[in-house]
């Protein structure tokens, strides 16, 4: 193949790919609405569609999935089926402690954390999942998504620790079932007092 | 009046120049040999949590990985094995593969074999991906597209490396370096535009959320409270660092002060918020600016 050709081709790719770069960043644009069709598979296929967004549109706070595990109480009578806690501890995810199981993992699931938060469906689907795996006596997990903005800086002037700082507020508590347990989707208001 | 055959011509010059026109490739073994020891030591941390990442009895099934994403970001190819052991093999295989491309044995099909292995890990989990994984994606394919073996391979220490002039490899050996440098252009510009969003970027205190956040800052910053110029000032030089770099780069008196800038910025988020592997894999891609040596521009 002549070189000529050869950069002719190869050029006709660059433009190509040009448009991928430069436009997926700016997805909601209508020129990117407008190409989806040409470069959409391309860009997925070489995992190329993402916006450029590290710290924007301002650093996020810091964030926790607070939960604790439930499981259905042997009944005593079939007019009495109550629930238990399975555990009386709350557990966080990512874990409080940022060595477990070592600081580069520790953030993985921290960036886990802040992808499956944005929607109640990917929490279900895989946090609770995930929960519900690690012990069959489970039947349900109680949680609450928890940022922690911090103070302005000028409020801040007198603390000395970042707790102090913080503002933690809460998403709201949640209950989920586990998958294959058929139990009453209302969360029994004895555990949601011990979760508050 | 000039004429139109005239200007198409020119603009044909001036695009073969840009493009097809670089010389210095030792650039591309040294990038390759830093982004691939970066990237081994990355992965070996992730190969420590491949039961919790990429297993089904790990945090996301197959089977939801695959739902979980919107139709909009749907891959066009998800094999991945289901056997708890071959996928500890791959795993394996995988980081083996890149600290082999680190050394500069292969050409560019196995820089497609690592890159293929790298997308395959990233389709299987989404979530548990960051910043250095998206960049690891883009880079490792711009070195598919080049022959970066020639220099800083270890095949040099046994064989005379042949320094001779290939026109189809070297046309594409430098697309990859114009692929590298608008690349990075292109991460840090839309990076600064986007930050121009949010009003914490404007009032000078968007540094303060960031490095008072305990889960990613290494210590706790809460005393610079006391000094808020140190706030202010890093605040607004990373909007205007981000933001201008794309064009301030390409000014060659200006660059050294700019890498120089770039360096400082991410030694800096690397040793306060421990973002070290992103770090390390951006500041790795600034090779593609070094001054080209002597014998590069006699060639």
């Amino acid at each position: 193949m002549g070189l000529k050709v050869f950069k002719g081709i190869v050029s006709l790719w660059i433009v190509y790919h040009l448009f991928v770069i430069l436009l997926f960043p700016n997805s909601s644009s209508l020129l990117s609405r407008k190409l989806d069709t040409f470069l959409l598979p391309y860009a997925n296929s070489l995992n190329m569609n993402t916006p450029w967004q590290f710290f924007s549109p301002w650093p996020g706070p810091k964030m926790y999935i607070e939960y604790v595990t439930y499981s259905e109480k042997d009944a005593v009578d079939d007019s009495e089926k109550g629930f238990e806690l399975l555990e009386s501890e709350k557990r966080f995810f990512p874990p409080k402690n940022q060595r477990d199981p070592d600081w580069d993992n520790w953030r993985r699931r921290l960036y886990a954390t802040r992808f499956i938060s944005m929607e109640p469906e990917r929490l279900e689907k895989t946090f609770v999942a995930w929960v519900c795996r690690q012990s069959p006596k489970m039947t349900g997990v109680l949680l609450e998504v928890f940022f922690y903005p911090v103070a302005n800086i000028e409020k801040a002037k007198d603390f000395v620790k970042a707790s102090d700082i913080e503002d933690p507020q809460g998403g709201g508590v949640q209950k989920f079932v586990c998958p294959g347990n058929q139990i009453d989707s209302q969360a029994p208001s004895p555990i949601e007092e011990a979760f508050q | 009046m000039i004429k139109p055959e005239k200007i198409i011509t020119e603009l044909a010059r001036v695009w073969d120049k840009f493009w097809f026109g670089q010389k210095e490739f030792s650039r591309l073994g040294l990038f390759r040999m830093v982004f691939g020891l970066v990237l081994f030591v990355m992965y070996a941390y992730r190969q420590k949590d491949v039961e919790f990442y990429f297993f089904d009895s790990g945090f996301v099934t197959w089977q939801v990985a695959q739902e979980i994403l919107s139709h909009f970001y749907t891959r066009p190819f998800v094999w991945f094995p289901k056997n708890d052991l071959m996928i500890l093999i791959l795993h394996s295989t995988f980081l083996v593969s890149i600290f082999v491309m680190a050394l500069g044995v292969f050409g560019r099909w196995f820089q497609c074999v690592v890159l293929f292995l790298h997308l395959t890990f990233v389709f299987r989990n989404p979530p548990i991906m960051y910043g250095a994984d998206l960049l690891a994606s883009f880079f490792l394919f711009y070195l598919c597209l080049a022959d970066s073996t020639r220099h800083y391979s270890v095949l040099n220490l046994f064989f005379k490396p042949i320094d001779k002039v290939r026109p189809l490899s070297d046309a594409l050996n430098s697309v990859a370096i114009r692929f590298f440098q608008i690349q990075l252009c292109v991460i840090y510009g839309y990076t600064g535009m986007e930050k121009l969003k949010g009003q914490p970027w404007w009032d000078g205190t968007a540094l303060w959320g960031a490095i008072t956040n305990s889960q990613l800052a290494i210590v706790d910053f809460t005393f610079l409270s006391q000094w808020p110029i140190i706030i202010i000032l890093g605040t607004y030089f990373t909007v205007l660092f981000e933001t201008y770099f794309p064009v301030l780069v390409w000014m060659p008196k200006i660059r050294p002060f700019v890498l120089l800038s770039g360096v400082i910025f991410h030694l800096m988020i690397g040793l306060t918020m421990g973002l070290v592997f992103f770090s390390a894999v951006m500041v790795s891609c600034y090779i593609f600016f070094l001054p080209i040596t002597k014998r590069a521009k006699i060639s």
